[in-house]
C-alpha cells in the first residue's frame, strides 16, 4: 500500500481538540476509528493511528483517500458527505454518519440502529426542552406555578401554559414566544447530556457513566491477567478515569446553569455562550469513547486471547486529551499518559492493517456500529 | 431425581444473582464442608452448578488433595461427557470415579499424611505445594497401575457402574501420572496457553520431555503429543512440530507418535465435518451457522494440507482429500446453488418477455413504491455474505470457476436490474414518500452488489444512480 503525500507523526500528542480531529466511523478496516480534522492550508485530512502496525499516526489528505485505500461504499459516501459539512466537529460528523448509516449501506442492523439513534436525539431535545420549561416556571414563580405534560393534551391546558409563560417571560421583559425560543435554544445546546432531574439519561451522560464502568471492568480484568497486555490495560484504565473525571466536571458546570435559571436568563447571551462552549468541549472530550466502550463490552473477558487483542486495539484508539485543553496540573498527568501510551502500544491485530477490505472485519465493524447506537439509546 | 435437578436449577439461578462478595462467602463455606478426600454428594452437586461463575470470577479456591491430583492434567479436562476434537481430552465426570479408585485402593494413612502436608502450605507457597503434588502423583500412579494390572483390566466390582468413557479416562490418567513431573516441567517451559508459534526453545523443551518420558516408558510419548495439542492455538502446527523434532532428535520420537499427531488432526477435521453435515441436514433458511462451520472446515483442511505437504503420509492425505471433496459438495449445495434466486429477490425485477406488454413495465415499478421487505433484504444479504466468505476458499475447494461465474452473473444481474429501474423512474416528479422508498431499493441493490462483487463495482453503480436521487435520502423506518 502506498500512502501518497502522507505525513507521519511520531509520539503524536495534539495541542487542541481540533488538531486531534473527530472520529469518523468508517467501516473499511484499515480506516476504522481514524480521525478527520481541518487544516487551514491543507483542508480536510485523515489521521490514521498505527497504520503500518507501528506507533506512528499517519496524516492522509482527505481527497486522496479513494486513491490510496479500497474503501467500502458506505465510507465513500460518508467521505463525500463530510466534505460538504460546514465544520468537521464530532456533532457534525455524527449527523452525517447517522444519515449515511440509515441508507443501509452498512447493513440492516446498523441502519435500524442509526434511525433509532436519530430518533433518540430528537427525544432528548424534546424532553430537555419540556423539562427546562417546567423548571423555569417552577423556579421563577418560587414554586407557586407548575405545568405538566397533561396540560399539553388539551386546548385549555395549552392556553394555561401560554398565560403562565407570558407571566414568567415578563420578568425578563420578553414575550412568551421569545422566552420559549431561549429555552428551546438552551435545550438544543444541552440535550446530549440533558438536565439534572430529567427522568431520562441522555446520550453523553450515559457515555460518561459507561466510561467509568469501563475503567472499573478493565481494571478488574487487568488484575487477573498477567501478560504484556496488563500494562496496556492499566494505561487505558487511567485514561478512562481521567476522561470520565474531567467530563463529569464539565457536565456539572453545564448543570449549574439549570440550577440557577434566573441568573442564566438574566445574563442570557453570556450564559448561552458559556454553555455552548462547555458542551462543545464535552463533545470533543468524549469523542471516540463509544466505540472503545462497545469494543470492550463485546469482548468476553474470560477469553484471554480475545481480551488481550481487544486491549491492543483499544490502546491504538485511546483518545488522549490535547495539551492545551487541560490545566497546568492535569497537563503533567496527561503528558505522562501520552508517553505511557506510546511506550506500551502493542501490535494491533494484523488483519486490521492488511489494507484489504476483509469482509469479515467489515461485518464486525458494522456490528459495532449498531451496538454503539444501542448502548447510546439506554 | 428430577425434583433434585429442579431444585439445583433453582439454586443455580439464585446463586447467579448473588453479589460477588456473598458468592465468595458461600464458596468458602462449601469448600470447608467438603471432606478432604472422597466426595460429598450434595455439596459436589452444588459446586458443579457454581462452576461456571467460579471460572468467570477466577476465584482462588481452596486447594484440596483431589484438586492437586488433577493439576497435572487440568488443561485436558473438559465439561463435555464425550469429549471430541483434536487430541485426548478427559471429561470432568471421570474425575470422581478415578479419585475414588485412588482413595479406596490407596493407603488411607499415606493419603492423610499428604492432606496434612498440603494443609501446611499456603496458596502462595507454590514450590511446597508442587512437592506434595509430586508425592501424590507418583503415589496415585502406583495405586492406579496396581489396580489396573489385575488380569487385563479393572476388577468387576470396580468396573460395575462405571462408564466406558470413565474407564478409558482412568487408563489415560494412569499413564499421565507416571510422567506427571516431566509434563509439569514441559508445561512451564511452553508458557501460557495458547501457544501461537513454537520457537526453538519450545522444541528443545519437548525434546527434553521426550527424553525423560522415554527413560520411563516410550509408550507414553502419546501423552506429550496430547499436552502439545492442548497448548497449540493452531492444532495443525503439531505436524510441523513433530517433524522438526524428528529432524533434530530422531531417536527420541517413534514413528507411532509421528503418525498419531497426523491422525489426531485428520480426526478433528472429520469430526467437524460431521457436525457441519448434520447442520446442513437440519438447516432451513438459516445459513449463518452452516457457512461459519463450512469455513472452519475449509480453513482446517487447508491448514492440515499445508502441514502434510512435507510428509509422506498417503493415508492422511487421502483422508484429507475425501474431506475436501465433501466440504466442496456442501458448499456447492448450500452456498452456490440457487444463490442468484436468494440474492436477486431483494432487487427490482425487469419483466419477462412473455409478460403482457401493457403490464410489463408497471408491475416492477409498483413494487418500488413500497419500502423494501426487511425479511427479503436480510435473506439476500445473508446469502451474499455466505457467497463472499466461501469465495475466499473457492480455489482450494476446486470451485474457482463456479464461484467466478456465480459472482459475475449475479453482479451483472444486480447492475442491470438497478439501471433498468432507474431509467424508468421519474424521481423528480415523485412525492417524497415514494422517492424515499425507491431510493431505499437502490441502496439495497448497491449494498448487495458490494457484498457479492466488491466495493469498486458497487460504487460505480452508486455513482450512476446518484444523478437520479439526492444522496443520502434516509429511508423511513
Amino acid at each position: 500500500m502506498t500512502v501518497t503525500s502522507a505525513q507521519k507523526h511520531d509520539n503524536f500528542w495534539p495541542a487542541t481538540f481540533e488538531e486531534r480531529g473527530a472520529v469518523v466511523p468508517f467501516t473499511t478496516p484499515v480506516l476504522a476509528f481514524s480521525r478527520v480534522r481541518t487544516q487551514e492550508e491543507r483542508g480536510l485530512e485523515l489521521l490514521v493511528p498505527g497504520l503500518a502496525g507501528g506507533r506512528d499516526t499517519y496524516v492522509i489528505p482527505w481527497r486522496s483517500l479513494p486513491a490510496v485505500f479500497v474503501m467500502t461504499v458506505h465510507d465513500r459516501l460518508l467521505r463525500e458527505q463530510i466534505e460538504t459539512l460546514p465544520a468537521s466537529t464530532p456533532s457534525e460528523i455524527r449527523g452525517a454518519a447517522l444519515d449515511v448509516e440509515s441508507t443501509g449501506l452498512a447493513g440492516r442492523a446498523s441502519a435500524e440502529a442509526a434511525r433509532q439513534a436519530a430518533g433518540g436525539d430528537e427525544s432528548e431535545k424534546l424532553l430537555t426542552n419540556f423539562f427546562l420549561v417546567t423548571e423555569a416556571v417552577r423556579q421563577l414563580s418560587g414554586g407557586k406555578l407548575q405545568i405538566g405534560p397533561a396540560d399539553l393534551t388539551h386546548e385549555a391546558g395549552r392556553s394555561r401554559i401560554k398565560a403562565i409563560l407570558s407571566r414568567v417571560a415578563a420578568l425578563f421583559k420578553l414575550t412568551a414566544d421569545d422566552f420559549y425560543a431561549r429555552l428551546e435554544r438552551w435545550a438544543v445546546a444541552v440535550a446530549p447530556i440533558g438536565v439534572p432531574g430529567l427522568n431520562y439519561t441522555c446520550r453523553l451522560r450515559q457515555l460518561i457513566a459507561d466510561i467509568a464502568d469501563y475503567a472499573d471492568d478493565l481494571e478488574t480484568w487487568a488484575d487477573r491477567d498477567l501478560s504484556e497486555a496488563t500494562d496496556s490495560a492499566r494505561v487505558c484504565v487511567q485514561i478512562a478515569e481521567e476522561t470520565a473525571g474531567s467530563a463529569r466536571t464539565i457536565a456539572t458546570g453545564v448543570d449549574r446553569y439549570a440550577a440557577d435559571m434566573r441568573g442564566t436568563l438574566n445574563d442570557w447571551r453570556a450564559s448561552l455562550e458559556r454553555v455552548e462552549a462547555l458542551m462543545a468541549k464535552l463533545t470533543w472530550m468524549l469523542d471516540g469513547w463509544r466505540p472503545i466502550v462497545t469494543l470492550w463490552r463485546a469482548t468476553d473477558p474470560g477469553n484471554r486471547e480475545q481480551a488481550q487483542d481487544a486491549v491492543g486495539e483499544m490502546l491504538r484508539l485511546m483518545p488522549i486529551m490535547p495539551r492545551r485543553e487541560v490545566g497546568s496540573r492535569a497537563r503533567r498527568t496527561w503528558g505522562d499518559l501520552s508517553q505511557s501510551l506510546q511506550r506500551t502500544r502493542i501490535k494491533a491485530h494484523e488483519d486490521w492493517l492488511s489494507g484489504k477490505v476483509d469482509i469479515e472485519l467489515v461485518l464486525r465493524l458494522e456490528r459495532f456500529k449498531a451496538m454503539g447506537h444501542e448502548r447510546a439509546r439506554r | 431425581m428430577k425434583e433434585r435437578d429442579d431444585e439445583l436449577t433453582l439454586i443455580e439461578k439464585r446463586l447467579s444473582k448473588l453479589p460477588p462478595s456473598k458468592f465468595r462467602e458461600i464458596v468458602g463455606v462449601l469448600e470447608e464442608s467438603r471432606p478432604d478426600f472422597g466426595s460429598a454428594g450434595a455439596v459436589e452437586a452444588l459446586m458443579s452448578k457454581m462452576r461456571p461463575r467460579l471460572v468467570r470470577m477466577k476465584l482462588a479456591r481452596k486447594l484440596t488433595l483431589q484438586r492437586l491430583f488433577c493439576r497435572p492434567f487440568e488443561e485436558l479436562l473438559v465439561n463435555d461427557p464425550e469429549p471430541k476434537g483434536v487430541g485426548t481430552r478427559i471429561t470432568r465426570r471421570s474425575i470422581e470415579p478415578c479419585w475414588k479408585l485412588v482413595v479406596d485402593r490407596g493407603d488411607a494413612k499415606k493419603l492423610q499424611r499428604l492432606v496434612t502436608n498440603l494443609r501446611l502450605c499456603s496458596n502462595e507457597e507454590t514450590r511446597k505445594v508442587e512437592r506434595v503434588g509430586r508425592q501424590l502423583w507418583s503415589y496415585a500412579a502406583g495405586v492406579l497401575r496396581g489396580t489396573l494390572r489385575v488380569r487385563g483390566g479393572l476388577p468387576d466390582e470396580i468396573v460395575a457402574g462405571m462408564s466406558e468413557r470413565a474407564y478409558r479416562d482412568i487408563l489415560f490418567i494412569a499413564d499421565y501420572l507416571q510422567i506427571a513431573d516431566v509434563l509439569q516441567e514441559l508445561k512451564r517451559k511452553l508458557g501460557r496457553r495458547p501457544l501461537r508459534k513454537a520457537t526453538a526453545e519450545h522444541i528443545d523443551a519437548v525434546v527434553t520431555a521426550l527424553e525423560a518420558v522415554n527413560a520411563v516408558n516410550r509408550e507414553y510419548q502419546h501423552v506429550v503429543i496430547d499436552v502439545l495439542l492442548a497448548w497449540l492455538k493452531y492444532p495443525s502446527d503439531i505436524v510441523g512440530i513433530v517433524d522438526r523434532i524428528a529432524a533434530e532428535a530422531k531417536a527420541e520420537i517413534d514413528e507411532e507418535s509421528l503418525a498419531l499427531a497426523g491422525e489426531a488432526l485428520v480426526e478433528d477435521v472429520e469430526e467437524k465435518l460431521r457436525s457441519v453435515t448434520g447442520l446442513a441436514a437440519r438447516s432451513g433458511g438459516e445459513r449463518a451457522d452452516l457457512v461459519r462451520g463450512l469455513r472452519g472446515c475449509v480453513s482446517d483442511v487447508i491448514g492440515a494440507h499445508g502441514a502434510f505437504q512435507s510428509r509422506a503420509s498417503t493415508t492422511a492425505m487421502r483422508r484429507l482429500e475425501r474431506i475436501r471433496g465433501k466440504v466442496a459438495s456442501l458448499v456447492a449445495e448450500h452456498v452456490l446453488k440457487e444463490a442468484d434466486i436468494r440474492v436477486l429477490t431483494a432487487v427490482p425485477r425487469p419483466p419477462e418477455r412473455s409478460e403482457a406488454a401493457d403490464m410489463s413495465d408497471v408491475l416492477p415499478m409498483v413494487a418500488l413504491e413500497a419500502l423494501p421487505d426487511p425479511t427479503r433484504v436480510q435473506a439476500a444479504e445473508d446469502q451474499a455474505i455466505a457467497l463472499r466468505l466461501c469465495a475466499k476458499y473457492a480455489e482450494e475447494l476446486g470451485l474457482g470457476p463456479e464461484f467466478f461465474d456465480s459472482v459475475e452473473s449475479l453482479g451483472r444481474a444486480i447492475e442491470d436490474r438497478a439501471r433498468w429501474a432507474a431509467v424508468r423512474l421519474d424521481m423528480a416528479s415523485m412525492p417524497a414518500e415514494r422517492r424515499e422508498a425507491a431510493v431505499a431499493h437502490f441502496y439495497v441493490a448497491i449494498r448487495v452488489l458490494e457484498l457479492v462483487a466488491g466495493s469498486d463495482r458497487a460504487d460505480n453503480l452508486r455513482r450512476q444512480l446518484m444523478g437520479r436521487f439526492a444522496p443520502p435520502a434516509a429511508p423511513a423506518a
